[in-house]
């Protein structure tokens, strides 16, 4: 099985372009996926992605050699660690707040089938941010190793390397999970 | 393309469920909705030195997280909203636009529960303006949320319908012009809560401190702070 490609523009232009918020639209499942695997929650991808959408389309945006899917998870991932890190300066006080995450039947076709993708989704969210971007952009989102090298800054033998670290930490997150687990 | 070693057999069967998980995955309708509102919102193309709309300076704004919502509408139990449920609607990004003040230029009217009516802090020295609203029914009681932005900034300001809910043990209780406000934190955000007439009042946001909500808490239209 081969990730599914961005269908927006089939080739990487050579040129300066700027992107066009027609087609932003066309990429909203994809980012909300990205958004979703890493924040790690359901309700903060939707604001994620909000918030990404209202950068690109505050002022235009001039693309260079690469493609829109690739550049909006470029915002996505800026945005996040913003907040991020906006969040890690606040002071703590007073009281913590508990609240649970409802399973939410809209974010996909089935229920067991939301599960599976909370449960990745979360170990997803867990990593380290190098090798969760990497596998955010790859196996999630669906670039190729070079798109997500460019997305990323980094080079195509960075993203390989990432990649593979970051699914063995996914697949042994999973495995200590299933371990941890009451029998059923 | 760069050559590379072939995939371990146990990195491409995770990889393979991961792909297979995210295909399944949709947006939902409501940020699809709201997407849409923003592109309508957005300014044209014309001309890259045209200034940012207030609606669209206001999103750039925003950074709010989400701490949870239970399924209210699913859940018709007639007791009290918990403070989460409520501090949730005020940290989410607003679902609509404000109503239209009517005349150009007007100040969009500002909607009201239990009769109490949220604040417009337009001409204020505190520099927020009112960006859009977000309804919500917590176990039976109306919850509604003014989303507020300005320098950098997005507080969601929640009132919660009469009767008063309880504040979480632990917060820190603070004095200001005779009014007593609680102060805690909720997954990473500042929030600030009171009661207003008997209904509950919630400031919270991701990037705001404590002591900015607690000026614009204790804001009075005649443009003096509670001290």
């Amino acid at each position: 099985m081969t990730p599914a490609r961005a269908t927006a523009s089939a080739t990487v232009p050579s040129a300066s372009r700027t992107l066009d918020p027609a087609v932003l639209p066309d990429h909203v499942d994809r980012l909300y996926r990205a958004a979703w695997a890493s924040c790690g929650s359901r309700e903060d991808a939707e604001d994620l992605v909000q918030d990404s959408y209202a950068r690109v389309l505050a002022k235009p945006r001039l693309l260079r050699r690469e493609d829109d899917l690739a550049y909006l998870l470029r915002v996505l991932r800026n945005t996040h660690v913003s907040r991020l890190r906006a969040a890690a300066r606040r002071p703590v006080s007073g009281g913590e707040l508990r609240a649970d995450e409802a399973i939410d039947p809209n974010g996909a076709t089935r229920p067991e089938v939301a599960l599976e993708a909370r449960e990745l989704f979360a170990a997803i969210a867990t990593l380290p941010a190098a090798q969760r971007d990497v596998l955010v952009a790859v196996d999630v989102a669906g670039l190729s190793y070079r798109e997500a090298g460019r997305a990323l800054g980094v080079k195509e033998a960075t993203v390989t390397t990432r990649l593979h670290r970051a699914r063995r930490a996914v697949a042994a997150l999973l495995a200590d999970s299933q371990e941890q687990a009451p029998a059923r | 393309m760069t050559s590379r070693a072939p995939t371990p057999p146990e990195d491409e069967a995770i990889a393979a469920r991961i792909r297979a998980a995210a295909a399944t995955v949709e947006a939902p309708e409501d940020l699809r909705r709201r997407i849409s509102s923003q592109r309508r919102a957005a300014p044209p193309r014309r001309s890259s030195g045209a200034r940012r709309t207030p609606a669209i300076a206001a999103a750039l704004a925003v950074a709010a997280v989400v701490i949870a919502l239970v399924a209210v509408m699913r859940d018709a139990e007639p007791s009290a909203p918990s403070f989460a449920d409520a501090a949730a609607v005020a940290l989410r990004a607003p679902a609509s636009p404000l109503a239209s003040g009517g005349s150009s230029g007007a100040a969009p009217r500002m909607p009201a529960v239990d009769g109490l009516t949220f604040p417009s802090y337009a001409y204020s020295a505190l520099e927020l303006r009112a960006t859009g609203v977000r309804r919500a029914r917590s176990r039976g009681r109306e919850v509604v949320a003014v989303s507020y932005a300005g320098d950098g900034t997005r507080i969601g300001y929640a009132i919660v319908a009469a009767p008063a809910i309880d504040v979480p043990d632990g917060a820190r209780s603070v004095t200001r012009g005779g009014t007593r406000y609680a102060l805690l934190r909720a997954g990473g955000a500042a929030v600030v809560t009171w009661r207003r007439a008997g209904r509950t009042c919630i400031l919270a946001s991701r990037t705001a401190s404590h002591e900015r909500l607690l000026r614009v808490a204790a804001w009075r239209a005649d443009g003096r702070a509670a001290s």
